[in-house]
């Protein structure tokens, strides 16, 4: 017998064989063979289906009051999408571009030790500081980027300190990050990092002959020993959790990248992000040398996401953080703030990058495009502009505009759809066009391969594997999922 | 409630009182409860002994038995009814107390252990003599329950606001089935009052609202009780998800965790519930009997899930043997002592310390699959 | 045109190669939606004649290969799905639009999709 419904908006795609996947505005997902999918959209899926039950519960088809179920999946929708109320907590500041090291895949294309007119000033640093405080975000987040962002000191000190002092007033969550090699690194500064909190993030490409394979000196040589020697400095000053490590995928250790994870283990890290390259900057000089197709980075990722859930199996608690977003994503109601993919895109809206003369842009990508003769993407300058001119100009407006993936062909339709993002300055970069073709491009085949290997996961449902893939999620490590606490009970 | 069996005299309407053992000059809103009775009964407001009651004044009168006398204790609230009914109200011994605002409610559900009542006021008036009566120190954990609580709103938030304000270090426990929430305005109003420590424990009886409604009887249930979380969230009001598992609803029990993870993300804590087989319940035992033993995979797998996302997860009210292993951590000692009994069968359990046991009140309807756990 | 049973055919000439959707059956926007995945290598055109479609494919640089039968087998497979997808869109299309503005701008739901319930 057939149950009149309403059906309401879902994306779906084919996964497998006959099976297909569905994914709705709640961003619910489900898996529905083709025969069943074709009945349902054509109304005449019988109550007795097994899906049919499902379909109700997770807000794919409506059999009872319509505006409860609209209500509903608008929540979720507006949950989803809370990133969108911090406005700009990611403010990224390019201190210098000077680098004492000159690692083959680097995109900022990093000047020598001797161009010194690309360092922020002091004075640069502040005012861009205070721009960061305009943001309505609750949130500011500021980040130390370069070159190696050591190599200009005072401007350094000089944003944190003119952070600390507007905070006193403006009472925000305010966090530090620095993004450095370590290499350059003083007992002095480690201080500093820790007197004023300030997170480190550093670069960690796999064991020796790995790491140093790209990550090299500028006058020659590797930097494996020296990252060691300031690691250990680094934690026994700032404390551990402070320190994070992030490697780049090349062609030099994309087939070894199980001994990269085994580094990371051995030095004390709790996780990794598996990047691949972006074709920028250097690396794009390099690709040739330097790169790899998205296919076999996809068969890559998938092996080392299998040794990694094998090695927490085992009991070593160790994450990796792009499937940990995704999951994010896919199995937890909640909006995940990662600038690299979202709708609308992250930049400009979520995190901004100031150049060193004060210069305002949605991305680095975008920095870059700029030193190369394009100011396309110049939102401002600090020194010159309004904020309302610069977050609220028509530079900003256009990417928002252009980079919602519900509006722009061949991603409306994706079955993924609801749980990706745009990088419209990336499609600009490779197409002229901000909208850009991202069906079959290198950033749209990764992410679709990724979302792929999740969902075989997700599909498979194994109750261990599931249970390391939550601990990541969650934060909480396995052993102490497995142990309850005890609780006194509330009775009727 | 614990109840007791006595002979009233000069009882005519319904008396309500706090317990002292022993002759008291302070005896303003007192029962005394002594073995002999007393000659100078002038003052309490009942008089409770175990032999029959000397015909001086017209102080009213409850004579019981001496087991049921030593069972009483001093600060105890009690109610003895013209039948010569006594209600323990307020039990000191234990950790928690209800109040039962009322026995009318707007929705009848299947499996509801209380049978349906026309409307009625005296529930209420008692518990409002009932928190005149108590003092600070007796409450540490109060449940207001029903019927719905909530129904009577106006007076509802009035006496709320009384028992946050003397109460105010109490736990305080909400059962509702969340309906008048859905009212923006008096949820806006409930959260002014501002409680320290209250958890609103909220009844949602599946994930499709067909369903839902079937079980509470009442079409547009599923609607309100929604948007009466929703309310309840926007005022960050800590939100427990009360969820009993009859026939009608057993065989989603993992899409209705997943469902509430997914839906209301913020609720505190989640109760999977067994039935008390009284009441309604007893009359539909057809419709909505099921047997635990029988749904202890899938239950083993909502509670699984919900653990896995952090969320926190118990079992309320059914015994250790009809679990899985990997389940019973989270199984609670959820019954009350009053009616809390075990079966002949769990003599030689090795965890009969820490299981919940029995309602008595479910009588013989108990699954077949009782068995002590030896190991 | 070999043109034996109901299905798309196809022919080929050189590096192009011409596929034929039966017009009562295939809609002109399923077809352009399920040719737009392969415009990154391949010039597509349509157009329609005699009751048909005919979708035209050729590559569009040096090094990319001629449409492969497999790849043919899975244009006319996405036009199904994307055929679907239209169906999907005309039957709740509106509801989305009317999801988004009631999840970032509340709005009256019951006058917007009126007060449906199916079971009344």
């Amino acid at each position: 017998m057939t149950e009149a419904y309403t059906l309401l908006p879902f994306q779906f795609g084919r996964f497998a064989c006959d099976e297909y996947l569905a994914v709705n505005e709640s961003g619910e997902y489900l898996f529905i063979d083709r025969i069943s999918l074709e009945k349902l959209i054509h109304g005449d899926l019988p109550r007795e289906n097994p899906h049919f039950d499902d379909l109700r519960s997770k807000q794919f088809i409506a059999t009872g009051n319509l505006a409860l179920a609209i209500d509903m999946i608008a929540t979720r929708y507006r949950t989803r999408k809370r990133f969108l109320s911090e406005f700009t907590s990611l403010h990224m500041l390019v201190v210098t571009l000077r680098c004492n090291q000159d690692c083959t895949y680097c995109q900022v294309s990093a000047e020598n030790d001797e161009a010194e007119q690309f360092d922020m000033t002091p004075a640069s640093a502040e005012k861009s500081v205070e721009m960061a405080f305009r943001s309505p975000s609750p949130n500011i987040k500021i980040e130390f980027q370069g070159g190696e962002p050591t190599l200009n000191w005072p401007a350094l000190t000089s944003a944190v300190l003119k952070a600390e002092e507007l905070n006193r007033t403006a009472g925000k969550n305010l966090d530090f990050v620095i993004c450095t090699n370590l290499t350059n690194m003083t007992r002095d500064m480690l201080e500093f990092f820790r007197d004023h909190k300030v997170g480190i993030s550093t670069s960690l490409d796999g064991p020796p002959h790995l790491h140093d394979e790209c990550r090299v000196l500028r006058k020659g040589g590797g930097t494996y020993e020296t990252f060691c020697k300031r690691l250990q400095e680094v934690r026994a000053v700032c404390g551990p959790e402070n320190v994070s490590a992030l490697m780049t995928t090349t062609s030099a250790n994309i087939d070894s990248l199980p001994e990269v994870v085994d580094e990371y283990v051995r030095q004390g890290f709790n996780g990794i992000f598996i990047r691949s390259l972006n074709p920028y900057g250097l690396a794009s000089e390099n690709a040739e040398d330097l790169g790899y197709s998205m296919e076999h980075f996809a068969k890559s990722y998938e092996k080392i996401l299998d040794y990694i859930i094998d090695l927490n199996l085992q009991g070593t608690y160790f994450a990796e953080f792009f499937a940990t977003i995704l999951l994010s994503r896919i199995l937890t109601p909640f909006s995940t703030g990662f600038v690299d993919l979202q709708s609308p895109a992250g930049a400009g809206i979520s995190g901004v990058i100031y150049d060193f003369n004060g210069d305002v842009y949605p991305a680095d990508e975008a920095r870059m495009l700029a030193r190369m003769g394009d100011q396309r993407f110049l939102m401002g300058n600090v020194f010159t502009d309004s904020y309302e001119k610069i977050f609220g100009g028509s530079v900003l407006q256009e990417i928002v505009a252009k980079s919602c993936v519900e509006t722009m062909p061949g991603c409306a339709s994706c079955v993924y759809r609801a749980y990706c993002g745009s990088d419209p300055i990336r499609n600009y970069l490779e197409t002229g066009d901000i909208v850009g073709r991202r069906s079959g491009s290198g950033f749209c085949s990764k992410n679709k391969s990724v979302m792929e290997i999740l969902f075989r996961k997700i599909k498979e449902n194994d109750n261990r594997v599931m249970d390391v893939l939550w601990s990541w999620i969650t934060g909480r490590r396995l052993a102490c999922q497995l142990k309850v606490e005890e609780r006194c009970c509330e009775n009727h | 409630m614990k109840t007791i069996k006595g002979i009233a005299t000069n009882t005519s309407e319904v008396i309500i009182g706090k317990v002292v053992i022993g002759w008291s000059l302070n005896r303003s809103g007192k029962v005394l409860v002594s073995q002999k009775g007393t000659s100078l009964p002038f003052g309490y407001r009942s008089v409770i002994s175990t032999v029959a009651g000397r015909a001086a004044g017209n102080t009213p009168r409850l004579q019981i038995s001496e087991s049921d006398r030593s069972s009483l204790h001093d600060g105890d609230c009690i109610s003895i009814s013209p039948n010569g009914t006594l209600s323990v109200l307020w039990d000191t011994t234990v950790e928690t107390n209800s109040l039962f605002l009322t026995e009318t409610c707007d929705c009848s559900c299947v499996m509801c252990p209380q049978s349906p009542q026309g409307k009625d006021e005296e529930n209420f008036l008692i518990s409002e003599e009932l928190v005149e009566l108590l003092s600070p120190s007796q409450v540490k954990t109060i449940c207001i329950t029903g019927g719905e609580p909530t129904l009577f709103s106006i007076r509802f938030l009035d006496l709320m606001k009384k028992i946050q304000k003397k109460f105010s270090k109490a736990h305080v426990l909400l059962l509702t089935n969340g309906k008048t929430f859905a009212n923006f305005e008096f949820a806006r109003e409930f959260a002014g009052i501002g409680f320290r420590d209250l958890t609103v424990c909220v009844s949602l009886h599946s994930d499709l609202e067909e369903t839902n409604d079937l079980i509470a009887g009442v079409p547009g249930s599923f609607y309100k009780t929604v948007q009466g979380l929703y309310n309840l969230a926007r005022f960050r009001q800590r939100v427990e998800i009360r969820h009993v598992v009859s026939r009608l609803n057993a065989n989603r029990l993992e899409q209705f965790a997943h469902f509430v993870y997914r839906n209301f993300p913020f609720a505190y804590h989640i109760a999977l519930m067994g039935m008390e087989m009284s009441g309604m319940a007893s009359d539909n035992r057809d419709q909505v009997w099921t047997d635990p033993y029988d749904y202890r995979g899938s239950l083993a797998q909502a509670v699984k899930f919900l653990h896995r996302t952090a969320l926190h997860v118990s079992i309320y009210n059914i015994p250790l043997c009809l679990l899985f292993e990997e389940s019973r951590p989270f199984a609670r000692q959820s019954i009350s002592e009053w009616k809390n009994v075990f079966n002949s069968r769990c003599h030689d359990c090795r965890v009969k310390e820490v299981c919940c046991g029995f309602f008595e009140t479910s009588g013989q309807m108990v699954s077949s699959h009782v068995s002590p756990i030896l190991t | 045109m070999e043109d034996v049973r109901n299905g798309p055919s196809k022919k080929r000439e050189g590096d192009e190669i011409t596929v034929s959707f039966d017009s009562t059956i295939y809609e002109k926007e399923s077809l352009l939606a399920a040719a737009y995945t392969l415009t990154g290598s391949y010039t597509v055109s349509i157009c329609e004649n005699e009751g048909k479609y005919l979708v035209t494919i050729r590559p569009s640089f040096d090094g990319v290969s001629p449409l492969s039968d497999e790849k043919i087998g899975h244009l006319i497979n996405d036009t199904l799905d994307e055929q679907l997808r239209l169906h999907l869109e005309r039957r709740s299309g509106q509801l989305r639009d009317i999801i988004v503005q009631h999840a970032f701008s509340p709005i009256n739901i019951y006058e917007a999709v009126g007060n449906k319930d199916i079971r009344q």
